[in-house]
């Protein structure tokens, strides 16, 4: 199996956990600043998995799900999802858009908009937060947002993980308001060629 | 078929993970791919000895200084056929069937190769049967929706659940 870059010291792996940890943090402040709403991050987690298990990760393969997907211009092979189960997505909507909780029942253009706009912010960033601290700056794509099996959603991701490694550092985060535990996965998953880039662009030893 | 059903699956389910291959001879056992996008799943049944195996293939070709493994169409494929035959199963005795190779990308993916990866793992395992002097019967393949795909490995029967709708045969 092929692993994760090994040439990095623990002070630089442990230096990268906490910055996407705390970009993860600050791009889900950034729902608050969107919605308005009092939006907090319950559960803040980077971890090593093997790319075959991130499906199962994120709640099983055939489990229908809402996912927005997008990724970065300048590396193929990194990914950061957004997935909830499609009641929580469309509650989600309802936050987004101030309507009231139970409004939202199916995916039409505008809800598409409002998820897929959320990616954009909360991918927006998360790439600051690290182009911020680091001096690597990363565009992200334009966000897909589609309801399938969390398998179908993913795979596209991983398999261009796939071309590149068995193993990621994943983060995952959940988050939600005091009214609404909203069960969200905001999951980044950076290939080993785009972490090795940006550590070797901070400077940290 | 029999099986207390669990979540969907029956208990002799096994599931076949991304870039598994796996098998199967007993009655009520199936095997399942479960959520494929662009994923293919190769189904191969030995009519004769009722056993079957199913690949899950993720991406075309392996690359080299990759290891070999069944996660690519032209390592799965040859390795389905060896393993089958010496578990007493002849070619002309296998029916293959194809699942899944969805267009997932999406609109904005940065990558050419990796945009038409759900056609590309569909050529690779055409072009890999051929090679191995077999050919499928049947196949759902292509479009842009998630696929779960079971074999029951006593009858042959292939069903096919696309999200949101009724299971299908094949």
């Amino acid at each position: 199996m092929l692993q994760q870059p090994t040439r990095f010291t623990d002070t630089q792996l442990s230096a990268w956990d906490d910055l996407i940890t705390r970009a993860a943090k600050g791009s889900i402040q950034a729902l608050t600043d969107m919605s308005g709403q009092d939006i907090q991050s319950n559960l803040v987690q980077p971890y090593k998995i093997d790319v075959v298990e991130i499906p199962n990760s994120l709640g099983g393969a055939d489990k229908v799900a809402v996912g927005v997907l997008l990724g970065i211009e300048q590396i193929p092979s990194f990914h950061i999802a957004l997935i909830h189960s499609p009641q929580t997505a469309f509650q989600v909507v309802d936050i987004l858009m101030g309507s009231e909780i139970g409004t939202t029942v199916g995916l039409g253009e505008m809800e598409i908009s409002a998820l897929g706009e959320m990616g954009n912010i909360m991918s927006g960033y998360f790439l600051n937060i690290i182009g911020d601290e680091t001096g690597y700056e990363l565009k992200p794509t334009p966000p897909s947002v589609r309801m399938d099996m969390t398998g179908a959603i993913l795979d596209y991701a991983i398999a261009s993980l796939m071309m590149e490694t068995d193993e990621v550092t994943m983060i995952e985060a959940s988050y939600g308001t005091a009214e609404a535990k909203v069960d969200g996965v905001f999951a980044v998953m950076p290939s080993p060629e785009l972490q090795g880039l940006i550590i070797d662009s901070w400077g940290v030893k | 078929m029999g099986g207390e059903v669990v979540a969907g699956l029956t208990l002799n389910s096994t599931v076949v993970g991304l870039g598994e291959l796996k098998y199967a001879d007993k009655p009520g056992e199936e095997l399942t791919c479960l959520g494929l996008g662009s994923c293919v799943a190769v189904i191969a049944w030995d009519r004769v000895n009722k056993q079957g195996a199913m690949a899950h293939v993720v991406l075309p070709e392996c690359t080299p200084g990759r290891e070999p493994t069944p996660k690519f169409a032209d390592v799965a494929l040859p390795e389905l056929l060896e393993n089958l035959k010496k578990k007493g199963a002849r070619p002309s005795q296998l029916v293959i069937k194809l699942v899944g190779g969805a267009h997932m990308a999406p609109a904005a993916a940065p990558s050419m190769p990796l945009m038409r990866i759900g056609e590309r793992n569909i050529e690779a395992v055409k072009a890999q049967l051929k090679k191995l002097g077999l050919k499928a019967i049947a196949e759902d393949l292509g479009g842009n929706n998630g696929r779960t795909v079971r074999l029951d490995v006593e009858s042959g029967r292939v069903t096919v659940v696309t999200a949101g709708t009724d299971k299908t045969n094949l």
